[in-house]
């Protein structure tokens, strides 16, 4: 039980993580896989069957642009943020430090 | 067909329509490119077994295309009964089939001679019928789905697995799903003589078509019996085994003696046309019931090796 509610806060804390940081990561040009593998590097893990449709739906919200483009002889849809996008980004950047700096200073004080 | 292939086929079918293609290109060409990756840090092509791996990790074709959904509808009482991957494919049978049935049973009875609004009663109560029955068929998949995302083949990922089974006990499902069914048949059988159209209602029957009637109803009814119980009391799997035996012995029984028994109707009111009914009924039936006794006989054989082996199971 304990386990299920630990497990359902942690996803909704990723939840919106995971946009901020594909919004970041899209700021050079990349197609699903090689997105996931920079995010991974850069130590978020995230499922295919959840990165690969949530690209779609930013895209369909405007805020990612895409192009199928051939590359090592294998055409491949190419993800990179739309100027509404980079706006949207610095905005939730500066609210994310906002909160950020919220919570260190609370842990701080405790 | 190469597995990759396969597997965006099995999630292609329920992706939402117009956007299909392209996600089905998008998808196949992010797992060939993981692929790739994978042979090049190898040095070698992938086995087969390494890319049903990566299959694998990437999920359920189901569930995955469930996530595609860009307005996920779905059929839910407090918990999700069918889920966003399903419930596109759902509403689409339930209006063909529906659609079909309806058509069909207003046609049938113009041709007989009843009047629309005579029929429909009888229309409404099958189409309620089979609304529950597709509902629940569909609500016991999703049920599977939910239960055993990760049971699923990528050598066949359109092929269910089924979750291995101790068949000491019956799962609830399966006997509500049989109640379901049994009753279904047990309303729309009801439901025929009273409905029935005007030149049937004017055969007489015969007593053994009464008898007959009556005897197979009942046994119908009696096989109400073992699903309840074993929804109650899921261990009870021999006496299911047993029940079901007993009940295909005294089914084929009747339908034997019910066919033996013949001719089964008359032209009460001797119209020609009552007549002629009467005469392709008395002809056709015997067949029908014949017919009906070999599958049965098939089900028997089917339950009584089930019986030894629930008794070999009970002795281990």
């Amino acid at each position: 039980m304990n386990g299920d509610l630990y497990e359902n806060l942690r996803l909704e804390l990723r939840r919106g993580c995971l946009i901020v940081a594909v919004l970041a990561q899209l700021r050079e040009e990349q197609y699903g896989y090689t997105l996931r593998k920079a995010l991974s590097d850069d130590g978020l893990e995230i499922d295919e069957s959840t990165l690969y449709p949530l690209l779609r739906r930013l895209e369909s919200q405007g805020l990612l642009a895409s192009e199928w483009r051939e590359e090592n002889k294998r055409s491949k849809r190419f993800y990179h943020l739309s100027a509404e996008g980079e706006a949207i980004l610095k905005q939730l950047l500066a609210e994310w430090q906002v909160i950020n700096a919220s919570i260190n200073r609370m842990l701080a004080e405790n | 067909m190469e597995l990759v292939e396969r597997y965006v086929q099995a999630v292609k079918q329920y992706l939402p329509e117009g956007q299909q293609n392209d996600i089905a290109r998008e998808l196949a060409e992010n797992i060939r490119a993981q692929m790739d990756d994978q042979a090049e840090a190898a040095g070698r092509p992938l086995t087969e077994a390494e890319q049903e791996a990566v299959l694998k990790q990437m999920g359920n074709p189901a569930v995955v295309a469930g996530r595609y959904q860009t307005d996920p509808k779905r059929l839910a009482f407090g918990r999700e009964l069918i889920g966003p991957a399903l419930f596109p494919i759902y509403t689409k049978i339930l209006v063909i089939s529906l659609s079909l049935m309806v058509l069909g049973n207003f046609l049938a009875a113009g041709l007989m001679g009843q009047s629309l609004s005579a029929a429909l009663p009888t229309v409404v109560l099958y189409v309620l019928v089979q609304f529950a029955v597709i509902t629940g068929i569909f609500i016991a998949v999703q049920a599977h789905l939910t239960r055993y995302p990760d049971l699923w083949d990528p050598r066949h990922p359109d092929t269910p697995v089924m979750p291995p089974k101790d068949e000491r006990l019956v799962s609830r499902l399966e006997s509500l799903f049989e109640v379901l069914v049994i009753l279904a048949v047990l309303i729309v059988v009801r439901a025929f003589p009273a409905n029935a159209p005007a030149v049937v209602a004017a055969m007489g029957l015969e007593t053994v078509w009464v008898l007959g009637y009556w005897s197979l109803f009942g046994l119908t009814l009696a096989s109400l019996v073992p699903p309840i119980l074993t929804f109650f009391f899921p261990t009870w799997s021999l006496f299911q085994a047993a029940a079901r035996v007993v009940i295909g012995v005294l089914w084929i029984a009747v339908l034997v003696f019910v066919i033996l028994a013949g001719p089964w109707v008359t032209g009460a009111q001797p119209t020609t046309e009552v007549a002629l009914l009467a005469q392709v009924v008395n002809r056709w039936l015997p067949w029908g019931l014949g017919l009906m006794a070999v599958i049965s006989v098939f089900e028997l054989v089917g339950d009584t090796r089930k019986l030894v082996r629930q008794v070999r199971l009970q002795k281990a």
